[in-house]
């Protein structure tokens, strides 16, 4: 084999060998919107909303603000059975207030919308979640982030049991920080 | 001269048979790279993909997160149909691709023209700028080129890449009128080529799609001096410009490329140019070259993706002659059409078909292999000038 093609040859082997060695770091890999959905109705699973609030044949209604892409993300969970009920996602670009869901997902550069709206769905048996730390600090019950390369969410749970809500504290011994 | 003609013509077939030995080791050579490869999906194969709506709360919290989309490895190592997003934890991004073209017979223009009508013979016709005495008949380029990626910020990466090069040229000369020891012959160089550093910027346009763009900058690190035994006077001869290592300048390469997703179809279309500046130390400069792509590639699985792909090229003849190589200043005479530099240059469009082979558990997201080949089905050449026969080209893309 002439050295060009030999070089070739075990520098390919080499590489091909490495992915054995790539395998073993067992993580899964998932793309940050898709992995904060799910994070999200997981967190929905160990919720308690009101025994009153629906019936089982309305669907679990997820509302998302001005965010297409987090929102494109979430079907990958629409029509996935939650409490007995099918989910459905919502998109809502206006400034109203869907008052007609269980949960309402707050994106960046919405702050000044939920203030608004703060006062209204604090009356409500709605879980807020964000994934802005200032929407959180002004109100909202969960907050999810990427930390490093992995998803992490805190909670307010104060505002949580102000809105008749009941969290597990399954849930609440993963989260990384528990406003009381 | 008809005979001549005739058994120039299928010269081709006599020198593609001719080492069946070596056609063997070739294959065998592959056959083992497969089973490397194999080896290493099947590590990959034994976990069927997860249900991402059913996992746990653990599994998920415990889950590498990229902020990207799916190929964006593909996108900054410059993997075939360059592809995707942004990998927040995997900076660094290597891949190592193979390429091999091979050129074989004769343009002018669109005109297919036999190794006979380019010889020249002087017993049977008058010495004119379409025939030539010398007359490379089969060119074959090969090049590894090892490529790193690194990632400054969410937009913004940098990246090397240092080619590995290997030039191979047949020759067939007039029988009456050289020394028999070129009757045919071939010539051979190898070496490192330009290396190439490159900064990229990444724009999101939504979910499924984006937008990347690269401006490369090309250092003349290869060699321009190559030389070897050519029916010249003397040994150790200035080689012609094909068989040259690098460009001799220093080069602009910006490119753009735009890819979407929409569903499991993936496709993209991109725009490259390498500019050539001032002339380099042998006096001449090569042709600026534009190239433009579309491709569509099709997720058949999760791990297995054939692509299509086709390409325009356009690039300008040399600019300047290298003052060291045979040439006739009283008749305007070249020895071969690759020493003059008004037969360089021409247009061509490429048909390509590619396969891409990813982990099937979907956890080394951005990591793949990938095969292409394909052959050009229209050429317009400066001529008369070899012409492209077929090229392949395998690349493995890493993401750590």
């Amino acid at each position: 084999m002439q050295p060009f093609k030999k070089c070739f040859f075990w520098a390919l082997c080499v590489l091909l060998s490495t992915g054995p060695i790539c395998a073993a770091n067992d993580r899964l890999v998932i793309e940050e919107n898709q992995g904060k959905a799910l994070l999200i109705y997981n967190i929905a699973k160990f919720t308690e909303w009101p025994a009153a609030t629906a019936s089982s044949d309305t669907p679990f209604n997820f509302t998302l603000w001005n965010d297409n892409a987090l929102a494109d993300a979430f079907q990958i969970i629409e029509g996935q059975e939650m409490q007995g009920r099918k989910v459905k996602i919502n998109r809502q670009n206006t400034d109203s207030i869907a008052v007609d869901c269980q949960v309402i997902v707050i994106p960046k550069q919405q702050l000044q919308r939920f203030i608004k709206a703060r006062d209204e769905l604090d009356k409500l048996p709605i879980l807020t979640v964000t994934t802005e730390p200032n929407v959180f600090e002004a109100g909202a019950m969960i907050l999810v982030k990427v930390i490093d390369d992995h998803l992490a969410f805190s909670v307010n749970l104060a505002a949580v049991k102000a809105s008749g809500l009941e969290i597990s504290g399954n849930l609440l011994r993963h989260a990384e920080e528990v406003k009381f | 001269m008809l005979k001549l003609a005739q058994r120039y013509k299928s010269f081709k077939d006599i020198s593609f048979y001719r080492h069946p030995i070596d056609i063997v080791k070739t294959i065998k050579n592959y056959l083992l790279a497969y089973l490397f490869l194999a080896m290493g999906l099947s590590a990959f194969g034994q976990t069927p993909p997860v249900d991402l709506a059913n996992m746990s709360l653990g599994d998920l919290l415990n889950a590498k997160i990229i902020r990207s989309y799916a190929d964006h490895a593909a996108f900054k190592t410059g993997g075939q149909g360059a592809p995707l997003g942004y990998l927040d934890s995997s900076r660094f991004h290597f891949s190592t691709s193979y390429v091999k073209v091979r050129f074989d017979g004769y343009m002018d223009g669109t005109d297919d023209l036999s190794f006979g009508e380019v010889l020249w013979s002087p017993e049977d016709e008058p010495r004119t700028d379409e025939n030539f005495p010398v007359v490379p008949t089969v060119i074959t380029q090969e090049a590894v080129q090892f490529k790193v990626a690194y990632d400054l910020t969410e937009q913004w990466s940098l990246s090397l890449s240092i080619p590995y090069i290997r030039q191979e040229t047949e020759h067939i000369t007039d029988n009456n009128n050289f020394d028999p020891d070129f009757k045919d012959f071939t010539i051979v160089s190898e070496g490192f080529g330009d290396i190439e550093i490159g900064a990229t910027w990444l724009h999101r346009l939504n979910q499924n799609s984006s937008i990347l763009v690269n401006l490369g900058f090309s250092l003349p690190t290869g060699s321009i001096d190559e030389t070897g035994d050519t029916p010249s006077p003397g040994r150790d001869n200035q080689l012609p410009y094909t068989m040259q290592l690098g460009s001799g300048t220093y080069d602009i390469k910006p490119s753009i490329v735009y890819s979407g997703t929409s569903g499991d179809w993936t496709c993209g279309a991109n725009l490259n140019m390498t500019l050539r500046t001032g002339k380099n130390d042998r006096d001449y400069r090569l042709g600026n070259v534009y190239q433009a792509g579309i491709w569509t590639r099709y997720a058949l699985t999760d791990w297995i993706q054939p692509s299509f792909r086709i390409d325009g090229v356009a690039w300008d003849e040399i600019s300047g002659k290298d003052p060291a190589l045979p040439y006739d200043p009283i008749n305007d005479r070249y020895p071969a059409a690759v020493v003059k530099p008004d037969n360089f240059g021409g247009t061509k469009l490429l048909a390509l078909v590619g396969l891409r082979l990813k982990d099937p558990r979907g956890r080394l997201e951005n990591t793949f292999l990938e095969f292409e080949a394909g052959a050009p089905f229209y050429q317009d050449l400066n001529g008369p000038q070899p012409s492209e026969d077929w090229r392949f080209s395998a690349s493995f893309v890493l993401s750590f």
